[in-house]
């Protein structure tokens, strides 16, 4: 049997939930030697600076979000977990044919494809992580886009969302695109400017939850709000080790870094600058992802299964095999070649490792 | 059985470079890929990667024609690959105009941009799928407007003239706006079709432009592979040709060489840049592959010849270039190229997934966009006081004839649409042969109303290219019969542009054409040509005809409107005989003289118009035939017979829904057409009319099948009022 074309997806920093905790360390199916290495390695670190370690914070009794939401510790568990599960990730039945991730998981990716060693991504991840600590800025909130009970892009809906968007900005606040997240627009604003967006969105009700809602904890990733962040890390980290990466690695532009010849300063100033202070346009991350590799299969890395919804309104955007609908994409789901596993999903799981 | 070329190259390629010798590697990508040449090995990797997708492209479209009957286009870019090197280094707002022979052009391109765009368009191209994001699977092109290349149909570089045009606009608009422009303008295209008569206009008007110093930022890109399907260029003849050419700078490159074509390509992208000249790049490039698919190369090239080709494989020169100096090692490159085989295969598999085209609507879907609500907004009070001091012209009591109520139509445009721009031969300080466009330069300056040569395939590539640069351009072609040189730039090019990228690109423009005879004998053929046949077959195009002043100003802002808002490309055709007439029914009546309709009121589209309520008989006509019928209806009505008069105004497409009622009135229909008989529109309306209901009668007045004769032989092939009158006669006492 040939290794399926797998296309793997790392997930941004808000994925590490309450159901999540103990994966690391108290997995219920046995973990690869792989996977106990990246916590290793994650664990040195962290110990090293004198900061709780992702086992500890992993192992805890229970979820604390003031504890597993703040960025100084998710940054590093996610990352944690999602290298951990790409090293269970079987090699002989998953041939790895391009590496993306949302948001923060852009660093997993970075880790993932290659373009960075395992101990300079823990650095990387560590210190953007460690920018937080006290000191968040703004912050997102997170809207839907698709109509109701679909799952296409409503260009009604786009626009209510930019009119939203210039009526804070025309009061005076700093309020813009983060993430386009697949049918969710995720917006970042300063502090006043996320108020006055939750009150310019119309309330809109999915399930129990009614939307606009703003992320706990996160600061306002991806907009102007982060230059200096942006400044302090091209200085501080500016000399990782950034090579091109082993597989195509494709960032939120939409840009493909390939092997054999990405130049290294680029991937350097769009990891550092660029995408910390310009949106994250994940949808057209995965749409470039599927064009370019023509995977066979989707493979969204843990924590959680936050990406799952996402990635299924850009396949039935992409129309990719043939999948146009929720309909169709459950059947595909279904059958025995299924379009998008998740380590989160733990029946899906068991088909990865 | 015949071998497989595809096949043979694909083998070779990989034999050759098992066969090379690794040498100790080298890390710095940033260096020199060779001793001296500014090509760095990071950017020579990125091209070569570029060439082996352009390769796989074309092994692929054969194969899955070969093996899986799927496809449609083998027409492929195999010899080619060092057109990289252009692609490559352009940046990205560099509008490139591209022939079919431009894969890696295209992939080099699509590799240094962000998004989806590349191999995977090409296939969804190949297989002709509806998804297929530059022409919804109409045709295999190379074109993005991510990546700024509209799509080009062309075979015979009839892209030239437009690619000149934008170039051209580009500098226009930005001074203008007063800015510095730095996008050029390229296009792309083969030593064979470098003679056609459309490139030969565009290198000439380059030229021309150049010699004025008129801005020209375009740079010509010759793939030289030294045939044109099977006829052989003569060996230097491009070089011959072009290296002294007054005002367009050559560079000569071997594009079987990356090194060699990328220097090239340097110095004339920064020629053309910098100086804002015209350059010409003369690429070596052999043809692999045969021309297409089904070419049997065979048939016109010896064996030794075909191997001859084959062994000059420009990927086989990158590979050795790229391991002899240690940047990839044999495997590597063997890695590199099967890995790309195999992605783009997977790319393939899902492409053919991908629907196609099912229904003829979706077919023509892009073809027939109109906005009836589309409007061109007067210009502010201030600005048209400025162009009209005296008075504003539909404030003045006296009726004028078509061609001033033309000049008011226009100057009136042109103060409301600041993207517009008039030109043609001698419209500006002249005013035109009929004086539409007087004073039009004095009130809107050079920039905006200006002489261009005399060469109709250059003022329509000009206005094609305006078009792309975001103008509104309102060409004259000073007679109808000089379209005639220049008509595939509206047929092949302009009227195709929505069609081919699924309404992604247009060519808006209103072309105003001198045409129709009648003119008292003088000027012959060329002057009095009555021949639209060759309009009306151009599908998506709009085409008008007015016979009277305030008709002709509301028709005018109409099509202008539709141009502006829809892209349409729209023609109008004004009777010169009818320009100056200022009398109807009899000598000093002045009735064919009009009044000036304010700025807001337009025509609307496939709108007749009606004259009388007559029901004896229904006069279909248009133009002179307006004329000529209304003067007929007349005198007939003496004697009792009642008709009504239709101007039809709209000749393509016919308003045959605004006819209907009016032929039903009366049951009788004669159709007074000035145009050829077999030109014009009698039998469409003929026909159209008689499916639409069976009990009308019909009889058609049309010109004879000729030219037209100078004197009053003019006459005895033109339709006249006793013919009318006639007509009207007969199909009166038909039953």
């Amino acid at each position: 049997m040939t290794a399926l074309r797998t296309l793997v997806v790392c997930p941004g920093r808000g994925s590490y939930d309450r159901a999540a905790l103990g994966q690391l360390t108290r997995p219920s199916s046995p973990r690869t030697d792989g996977a106990r290495e990246v916590l290793e390695r994650c664990d040195a670190h962290r110990a090293a600076l004198g900061r709780k370690t992702v086992s500890e914070l992993d192992g805890a009794d229970a979820y604390r979000s003031t504890l597993h939401v703040a960025g100084e510790n998710a940054s590093l568990l996610t990352f944690a977990c999602g290298l951990a599960d790409l090293a269970d990730l079987s090699r002989e039945r998953f041939d790895i044919v391009g590496v993306t991730g949302n948001s923060m998981g852009f660093y997993t990716a970075l880790a993932a494809s290659g373009a960075l060693s395992l101990d300079d991504a823990i650095t990387l991840v560590e210190t953007m992580g460690a920018y937080q600590t006290g000191n968040v800025i703004g912050g997102q909130v997170l809207y839907p886009m698709t109509a109701a009970r679909t799952w296409r892009t409503d260009p009604a809906r786009r626009q209510v969302v930019e009119q939203a968007l210039q009526r804070v900005r025309d009061a005076g606040h700093v309020a813009e695109w983060s993430i386009e997240l697949g049918g969710f627009a995720v917006l970042g604003a300063d502090t006043a400017g996320v108020k006055a967006l939750l009150e310019a969105l119309p309330p809109d009700v999915r399930g129990d939850r009614t939307f606009p809602i703003q992320l706990p904890l996160h600061s306002a990733f991806h907009t102007s709000l982060m230059a200096d962040t942006s400044a302090r890390a091209l200085q501080e980290l500016g000399g990782l080790g950034f090579q091109a990466p082993d597989v195509p690695l494709v960032d939120g532009r939409g840009f493909v870094f390939r092997p054999h010849w990405a130049d290294p300063r680029a991937l350097r100033d769009y990891t550092l600058g660029h995408q910390v202070v310009a949106p994250f346009d994940f949808t057209t991350a995965v749409h470039t992802a599927l064009q370019h590799c023509a995977p066979d299969l989707v493979v969204a890395l843990g924590p959680g299964n936050a990406l799952g919804g996402p990635l299924a309104r850009i396949l039935v955007e992409a129309g990719w095999r043939g999948i146009q609908s929720r309909a169709d994409f459950d059947a595909v789901q279904a059958s025995d070649h299924p379009m998008l596993l998740s380590f989160g999903v733990t029946k899906q799981r068991e088909h990865l490792v | 059985m015949a071998v497989s070329r595809a096949a043979v190259v694909d083998a070779n390629f990989s034999e050759h470079v098992r066969s090379l010798q690794p040498t100790p590697r080298r890390w710095n990508l940033d260096e020199p890929v060779e001793y001296g040449t500014p090509l760095t090995a990071r950017d020579a990797i990125r091209l070569f990667e570029a060439q082996i997708e352009s390769r796989h492209l074309d092994l692929l479209a054969r194969d899955m024609k070969a093996s899986r009957g799927r496809g449609f286009y083998t027409i492929g870019s195999s010899g080619h690959e060092g057109n990289v090197a252009v692609g490559g280094q352009l940046e990205a707002g560099d509008m490139s105009f591209l022939h079919y022979r431009s894969g890696g052009f295209f992939c080099a391109r699509a590799a240094n941009h962000a998004g989806p765009a590349g191999t995977f368009d090409v296939l969804r191209g190949i297989l002709a799928t509806a998804d297929e994001p530059i022409a919804g699977g109409r045709h295999k092109v190379f074109g993005s407007v991510e990546l700024d290349i509209p799509p080009q149909t062309s075979t015979i570089a009839s892209h030239l003239p437009k690619a000149l045009g934008y170039a051209i606009a580009l500098d226009r608009s930005a001074r203008r706006e007063k800015r510095r422009e730095t996008r050029i303008s390229v296009c792309t295209f083969g030593d064979a079709s470098s003679n056609h008569a459309t490139a030969t206009a565009a290198f000439n008007s380059a030229a021309w432009a150049s010699f004025q110093r008129i801005p020209a930022p375009i740079l010509f890109v010759c793939e030289d592979n030294g045939i044109g399907i099977s006829v052989r260029t003569p060996d230097g003849w491009v070089a011959s040709n072009f290296q002294n050419r007054s005002g367009i700078r050559y560079f000569g490159g071997d594009g079987l060489s990356l090194p060699s074509a990328w220097f090239a390509a340097r110095q004339a992208i920064d020629y053309v840049r910098h100086t804002r000249r015209p350059g010409f790049l003369h690429l070596r490039m052999v043809r692999m592959l045969g021309h297409a698919g089904s070419d049997v190369e065979q048939l016109y090239r010896t064996p030794e010849e075909i191997e001859a080709a084959e062994a000059l494989d420009p990927l086989r020169r990158t590979a050795t270039l790229l391991v002899d100096n240690g940047w990839m090692t044999p495997d590597e490159v063997l890695g590199l190229y099967e890995g790309v085989r195999t992605r783009l295969a997977a790319q393939a598999e899902e492409a053919m997934r991908r629907p196609t085209l099912t229904t003829a609507a979706e077919v023509v879907q892009p073809l027939f966009t109109e906005d009836p609500e589309a409007r061109i907004p007067p210009a502010p009070p201030e600005e048209r006081e400025r162009v009209f001091p005296r008075e504003r012209p539909e404030d003045s009591d006296r009726p004028r004839h078509l061609a001033l109520q033309l000049n008011r139509a226009l100057t009136d445009i042109l103060a409301a649409e600041p993207t517009t721009a008039v030109f043609g031969e001698d419209v500006a300080k002249k005013g035109g042969v009929y004086h539409v466009t007087a004073g039009l330069t004095a009130s809107f300056g050079v920039g905006r109303v200006f002489n261009t040569l005399l060469d109709e395939t250059t003022i329509l590539g000009l206005a094609i290219g305006a078009g792309h640069a975001g103008l509104l351009p309102m060409p004259e072609i000073q007679y109808l019969a000089y379209l005639m040189n220049a008509i595939d730039q509206l047929r092949g090019e302009a009227g195709s542009m929505q069609f081919f990228s699924n309404g992604q690109y247009a060519n808006p423009m209103v072309v105003r054409i001198a045409g129709l005879a009648y003119q008292k004998g003088f000027g012959g053929h060329f002057h009095n040509d009555n021949g639209i046949g060759a309009l009306r077959d151009v599908p998506g195009i709009l085409v008008a005809s007015p016979a009277r002043g305030d008709d002709a100003a509301r028709m005018l802002r109409t099509l202008t409107a539709q141009a502006r808002h829809c892209g349409r490309v729209c023609v109008m055709i004004e009777p010169i005989a009818l320009y100056m007439t200022k009398d109807l029914y009899e000598d000093g009546d002045g009735a064919w003289q009009t009044l000036y309709p304010a700025p807001e009121e337009h025509m609307p589209l496939h709108e007749v118009g009606v004259y009388g309520s007559g029901t004896h008989a229904t006069i279909a006509t248009f133009g002179n035939g307006l004329w000529m019928s209304l003067r007929v209806a007349r005198r007939l009505q003496a004697e009792g017979i009642d008709c009504r008069v239709i101007d039809l105004r709209w000749l393509h497409p016919l308003p045959i829904d605004a006819l209907l009622p009016h032929a039903q009135a009366s049951g009788r229909v004669l159709v007074v057409d000035e145009c050829r008989r077999s030109s014009g529109i009698a039998d469409a309306v003929v026909a159209d009319l008689a499916q639409r209901d069976a009990s009308l009668r019909f009889r058609r007045v049309t010109g004879m099948d000729t030219y037209i004769p100078l004197g009053d032989a003019a006459n005895r092939v033109l339709v006249q009022e006793e013919d009318i009158e006639a007509g009207l006669r007969a199909l009166l006492e038909s039953r």
